[in-house]
């Protein structure tokens, strides 16, 4: 496909092990079980970290949010905001937008590089819904539909197109909301237990999902629920209350990337892994390397003096040195790498 | 109805970019209760952000010529996004990227120290001290204002390290 002089590749294929909804559709009838998605986190969904979760069950992983706006006009974002590689599948690109046509450019940057993209309708900060981003489109339905409608009307099949809204405090919008995207051919939708102004602190509201879901059934388009999917336990429970085809995890698989593999906490290798991705693919910034082995051990219930004495550390290579001292760190190639499953202190 | 417009003259311009000719229409939209109105230029996407406290903030358009730029950037000179692949840094020599590479700028200099990192990381201090010592030469020589402290702390820290390894 050519455009002025520039050739633009088309989208990545489709096919049943990379296909986003292939997957959300056949898990249960092939698995037993809902497909298991690592959602998208602000920051924390790089490469590295995508890595991790697919080495332990985890069927579809998304990026961070990113910015359509950004995205197709500044180089910079581009390269800060979106790194892969082939075996970063199957993936979803997250998208903030307000608009058709960042949202049309956007896409066509990005489909050729994952297997699907998903609209970003839940995400609650202040910043982005004054623009008219995130949860504000739950509010909108007119745009939000006229968004899914294009992206659907250009590229049918080919492109995989996902919303991710919160539910209203009136369920009946919610399920006009969603009867309506999937009017316009929304592929699936994933449906956030919270409202816009529900703290996290307070438990999603798996019901009012249950609700949406059995008055859309006719309509024969699959929903992911998302929330408090924090313990193993929790992804066949959140499924057999809401009905939905798929659970998505978010905090739960900061915490505990192995989540969907039944581990209850944490295991070792996860550490492993994160380590050595995290290196392997040209590193992460600082903090955030430090944040997610910060919740990593935290989460193996690390005793608090040595989390603070970790959260101290300053750079990469002292970090190293500082897990190091206190565990059997195994690097990847040395024998028992990533098999570890509890703490291995070192002085033990 | 004017949505409806707007979606057919933004998606004919993203097919067929040569539409940008048409009039800009903007289309106000409200984006739900207490938050703020935005209005979207069809053509551009330019978007014109009012909030509840009557402020206006306007977002750029992109013309058909900026897009076409950002096209050939991306898909052109870079082949799309960044791609790693496992051992993709074997493949590449660190201090002949420190030649070409442009140390004033922070991810060129974030991307070489990622080199001495994983080598620190494999254990493979006697090359981690060789690359460290040869980074901090020539990051010492870009950097003023010692706004640089902080990288050139973790390279110290690495050579110091490697040597006693």
């Amino acid at each position: 496909m050519e455009k002025g002089s520039v050739l633009i590749p088309r989208p990545k294929p489709l096919r049943p092990h990379n296909d986003p909804l292939h997957i959300i559709k056949t898990r249960k009838a092939t698995h037993k079980r809902p497909a298991t998605i690592a959602g998208p986190m602000v920051r924390y969904s790089k490469l590295p970290f995508r890595q991790v979760c697919r080495q332990y069950d985890t069927d579809i992983v998304y990026t961070p949010m990113i910015l359509a706006r950004e995205f197709v006009r500044n180089p910079h974002a581009r390269l800060a905001d979106f790194s892969t590689n082939s075996s970063d599948s199957p993936l979803m690109v997250q998208v903030g937008t307000n608009n058709v046509m960042d949202l049309l450019k956007f896409v066509e940057m990005v489909a050729p590089y994952c297997d699907g993209i998903g609209i970003n309708c839940g995400c609650p900060i202040k910043e982005q819904v004054r623009e008219g981003i995130g949860c504000a489109l739950i509010y909108n339905r007119e745009l939000l539909c006229s968004m899914v409608k294009a992206v659907k009307e250009k590229y049918g099949d080919l492109v995989r197109l996902e919303t991710k809204i919160r539910i209203h405090e009136d369920w009946d919008q919610t399920v006009k909301l969603c009867r309506d995207l999937c009017s316009a051919g929304v592929d699936w939708i994933t449906i956030h237990g919270r409202t816009k102004n529900t703290r996290s602190s307070h438990t999603a509201n798996f019901e009012a999902i249950r609700y949406v879901v059995d008055r859309i059934r006719d309509k024969q388009v699959p929903v992911v629920a998302n929330g408090d999917c924090l313990q193993s336990e929790d992804v066949q429970k959140i499924a057999e209350i809401t009905g939905a085809d798929g659970v998505m995890a978010v905090r739960g698989v900061l915490s505990n990337p192995a989540l969907f593999s039944g581990f209850k906490t944490c295991p070792w290798s996860c550490v492993e892994w994160f380590w050595y991705y995290t290196l392997e693919f040209g590193g992460l910034p600082y903090q955030l390397l430090q944040h997610h082995l910060y919740c990593m051990l935290e989460n193996m219930e690390v005793p608090r003096n040595l989390i603070k004495e970790l959260m101290d550390v300053k750079g990469t290579a002292e970090l190293l040195d500082w897990f190091g001292d206190h565990f059997e760190l195994k690097r990847y190639g040395e024998p028992g790498f990533a098999t570890c499953v509890d703490i291995p202190w070192k002085n033990q | 109805m004017l949505w409806g417009r707007l979606i057919r003259m933004a998606m004919s311009d993203s097919e067929v970019v040569g539409s940008m000719e048409a009039v800009p229409v903007p289309a106000p939209v409200t984006t739900g209760p207490a938050t703020s109105t935005i209005s979207v230029d069809g053509i551009t996407g330019e978007v014109t952000v009012r909030k509840a406290s009557g402020k206006v903030k306007v977002r750029k358009g992109q013309s058909k010529e900026e897009y076409e730029n950002q096209l050939h950037d991306y898909f052109q000179l870079n082949g799309g996004p960044r791609k790693t692949e496992e051992k993709w840094m074997d493949e590449v020599d660190p201090l002949r990227l420190l030649q070409e590479k442009d140390l004033t700028i922070k991810l060129n200099r974030q991307s070489l120290s990622n080199f001495c990192e994983r080598l620190y990381y494999q254990r493979r201090y006697d090359e981690c001290l060789t690359l460290g010592e040869e980074l901090l030469r020539r990051y010492q020589e870009v950097n003023k204002k010692n706004k640089m402290q902080r990288e050139i702390e973790e390279l110290e820290y690495m050579v110091k390290r490697s040597k006693g390894k």
